[in-house]
Order: C-alpha cells, then structure tokens, then sequence
C-alpha cells in the first residue's frame, strides 16, 4: 500500500483491461471509471457495474505526483487517486488537476496551472443561472471578479474517477477571482457545481507531501496569485495618510511656534570707486536663537550688469566664521520684436548652524570694471524655518507607498492580461 | 542586477512594521534637522572655521 495511513481499508486491487497491469482503487466501490497510468485504457462501471473499454488517453507530461501520494493537509490525510489534463477549447491551454480523496471531506482538487498551484475545494456558496454574473462577493472573503468564461476537454487521465470523464456533457464553465482565492462553477445541462480554491506557494504543496518532489517552473501570473507584498493595501494607504498629517503638525508647529524669522539687520552698500573689487564691513548685530539657520538676501539694483559676493561671516562672541558666495545678474533687452530679461536682482543665501551671539560680515563685491552695480543691499533673516527639510521628508514618507503601488498596478495588469474581463486598457 | 525576489523578501521580512519604524526615522529625523537648523540639501555652499584657527582675523575691524 502506497503511503495511505494503515487506518483506511487497503486499496482495491483490479486489473487493467487492456494491458492487465495492476490498478490500485483507494476508493473501492465508489469508483465510476479509472484509468491505467501504464497504457491509458480508460475503463467504466456500466450500470449492472460490469467493466467497459472503448477509449485510450495519450500520455500528455508526466506527472508531478504520483498516485497514491498521501497529502497532509489542515491536519487530514488526503490520497492522490487521479490525475486529469484539461484543455480549453477556445485557446487551448492546459491546465492539470490532482483529485486527492479523504473518507470525511470527500474530494479536494490540487489545480497545476503553469506551474502554479491552486487548492480546490467544495463551496458552500451556490446560485443556479450565473451567466451574466461579473462580481459576487462573499462576505467572508470579499468581492470576486470574473476573470473567464470557457469550456474544456479532458486531454490525459490517470486514477480513479466518480463519474465517467469520457463524455463530459457541454459544460461551461467560470472563474471568479479574488487572491488568494478562486470562485468557480462548472454548469450542465442538468446541474451546476460551484468551488472555492485558495492560492498555494511550492513551498507549502511541498510541505504536505512526505516525499521528494520536482515542482514544475512557473510561468507569468496566476489568476488568483496574490500579490507579492504581504501589505494591505487599505493599512499601508492609512498609515502613510497618519504619517503625511503628522509631518505637516510637526512643520506648522515649528513655523508657528519655534522658527519664527525676524530681521536681524539690514545694510545698504554703495560703490563709490570705479574698482573692479572692494571689502565692506558690516555692522555688528545679534544672532538670538541657538543652532538655527539665517538666510542673506542680497538685494541689487542691476541693469545688464553682474556682480558677485564672497561673504565671511564672523561670530564675534566665539571666533567661529563662515564662507558663502552668491551671485546676481540681470540682462533684458528687446529682440526680433520682443522684450526679454534674465536672471534676477535677489538672491538668498541659507546659512546652517549658527550659534547665538555678536556677528558681523565682511563682503567681497566684484563686478565688471566697465559698469557699476551702484548698490547692494543685504538682509539677514535670522530662525529661518528650512521649508527644504519640510518637502525632503514629505518625498521620503510618500516615496515607499508610491512604489509599492507602483509595484501593484503592474503587477494587477500583467495577472489580467489574459482575461476578457480585464479592468484595464492594453492599447 | 537587483534581483527582484529580493527586494519583495526584504519588505517582507517584517511586512508594515519596518514601514512604520521608517515613518518614525524620517520623522524624528525631520525634527532634529528643523530643531538644529541643519539643511539636508543646501544650495549655498558654506565653509565653516571653527575659532581656535581664526581668532585673531576676528579682530580686523
């Protein structure tokens, strides 16, 4: 006996009618029809439950697991009893089904669909004329979408089957997707079955089965596979709405309350030379606030004309000083009928990290030795608030959201790609 | 090349908490620079001596 634990009746042991090599059947008298892994006669229970042979299945890949493999899952024992290649006939992919069968719970089905895995169960969910259903939602597990519509054929079979899968009657068929998890129906003429299946990653097939298996290579996006990233998307898009509405508190504390600017001193420098260089010195005044940034507006009167400025701030309590440049030019004129101008006569200059107490600057003006700048005029706006800072941060906290999202709708249009019932335009 | 299943294990590892937890970096950084007048960025190239080297420039005026 194949793995099947020792408290479960033996398997029925019957030949096979066309090559007569040993057929186990785990489910005895239940059994409809099986089918020989060896040559692919495909053998039926007529109604007096005398055996019939009319058709032969060719062998379409090999399988991933064999029959007669115990699968523990969700704390039960599963035996593998068949293994069925399915094709649909508009577009002709394939898709395999493992029918795994426990003597309580009946019959699951493991779906193999490009390398993917689907586990397939039962649903207690039932509604007789789906047809122009799109979405049904369950409210348990949420809102599903129809991804396909489709009719199928069986390819290959391997096992032991509950009906005759030789004839199936025109069904149709539907898959409602909502990952990890699947809706599905088959409908007959007679009848409709409806499945629930949930998405299963190798590692976790893997892990049911006590035997070494080569899992299959997958292949693009499964209807149902849920996305990579285990975020809610409804968490991650509150906790970034929380942070962004705590960054700006934050920001309108510090302007109101904290970094409140004020003008620290205001100078005015005239040329009174035709130099092409020249130092002035300022007057002393007060930085008030500790570790706090000042900024320098440097303020001309230019006309076509340019001048640059190298200042040496001094902090006359400490000794410390700081070097910074800036520069102003402004050009305008009037060309092929139209007026134009460039550059500006204001500048800002930031600098960080000033200590309270006593300064003054020394300013180096330069221009053009042809053309005088005539005045310049400096303020120091002193516990400037760094707006700078402000949108860094804002960039930061919005940047991993934006790429995970990034990351979902490429990844939600690759999964819809192959539906007809795609949300999404591929033009 | 950045491999993919890499960068989606890393986020992984500790899912919405490691986001919160660089919710709060970025936020406690952003009050730090704000609280010490530091730019994270600034266009103004400055250059600062500290006193024990340039004392003696102060006394020019």
């Amino acid at each position: 006996m194949i793995g099947i634990n020792s408290k479960y009746p033996s398997p029925l042991v019957v030949p096979c009618t066309k090559c007569h090599k040993v057929i186990k059947l785990y489910t005895h008298q239940k059994a409809a029809s099986f089918c020989c892994s060896h040559c692919g006669a495909y053998t039926l229970y007529d109604k007096q439950k005398t055996l019939t042979s009319n058709y032969t299945f060719s062998k379409i890949k090999n399988k991933t697991f064999e029959i007669g493999t115990v699968f523990k899952i969700e704390g039960l024992e599963f035996v593998l009893i068949s293994f069925i290649a399915k094709e649909e006939t508009s577009y002709k992919t394939m898709w395999f089904e493992y029918i795994l069968f426990h003597p309580v719970e009946g019959y699951w089905t493991l779906n193999e669909s490009d390398g993917h895995f689907t586990l397939i169960k039962p649903s207690k969910y039932y509604l007789k004329a789906p047809e122009n259903i799109k979405n049904i939602n369950l409210p348990e597990k949420g809102q599903y979408h129809l991804y396909s519509k489709y009719k199928y054929k069986v390819k290959h079979a391997e096992g032991e089957f509950f009906d005759d899968i030789s004839i199936k009657p025109n069904s149709s068929s539907a898959d409602y997707v909502n990952p990890p998890y699947l809706l599905s129906y088959e409908k007959t003429k007679d009848e409709i079955f409806w499945y629930h299946g949930e998405y299963i990653d190798h590692s976790t097939v893997k892990s049911w089965v006590n035997v070494d298996v080569d899992m299959p290579v997958k292949e693009g996006i499964a209807p149902n596979q849920p996305y990579s990233l285990n975020f809610s998307p409804d968490a991650l898009t509150k906790i970034t709405f929380v942070s962004i509405a705590l960054i700006f508190i934050c920001q309108f504390i510090l302007s109101g309350f904290i970094t409140i600017p004020k003008v620290s001193h205001k100078e005015s420098f005239y040329q009174n030379d035709s130099l092409s260089q020249r130092t002035y010195v300022s007057a002393p005044f007060e930085i008030t606030e500790n570790n706090s940034a000042a900024d320098f507006d440097i303020i001309g009167n230019l006309d076509n004309n340019w001048l640059e400025t190298d200042f040496t701030l001094v902090n006359e309590t400490t000794g410390d000083q700081y070097y910074f440049s800036g520069s102003l030019e402004r050009y305008s004129g009037y060309t092929d009928g139209e007026s134009w101008s460039e550059g500006s006569n204001e500048e800002t200059l930031t600098v960080t990290q000033l200590k309270k107490g006593k300064y003054h600057f020394n300013v180096l003006v330069t221009n053009d030795i042809h053309n005088r700048f005539r005045i310049l005029t400096v303020v120091v706006n002193q516990n400037v608030n760094l707006i700078s800072n402000f949108i860094y941060a804002l960039l930061l906290l919005t940047a991993f959201p934006l790429y995970v999202n990034y990351r979902r709708t490429r990844f939600d249009r690759k999964q819809w790609y192959n539906s007809n019932y795609s949300p999404y335009n591929y033009d | 090349m950045i491999n993919k299943e890499a960068i989606t294990k890393f986020i992984n590892i500790k899912g919405l908490k490691a986001y919160v937890a660089f919710i709060l970096f970025v936020l406690g950084g952003f009050l730090y620079l704000q609280l010490n007048g530091i730019m994270l960025y600034n266009s103004t190239s400055t250059e600062h001596e500290a006193a024990e080297r340039t004392y003696s420039s102060n006394h020019h005026k």
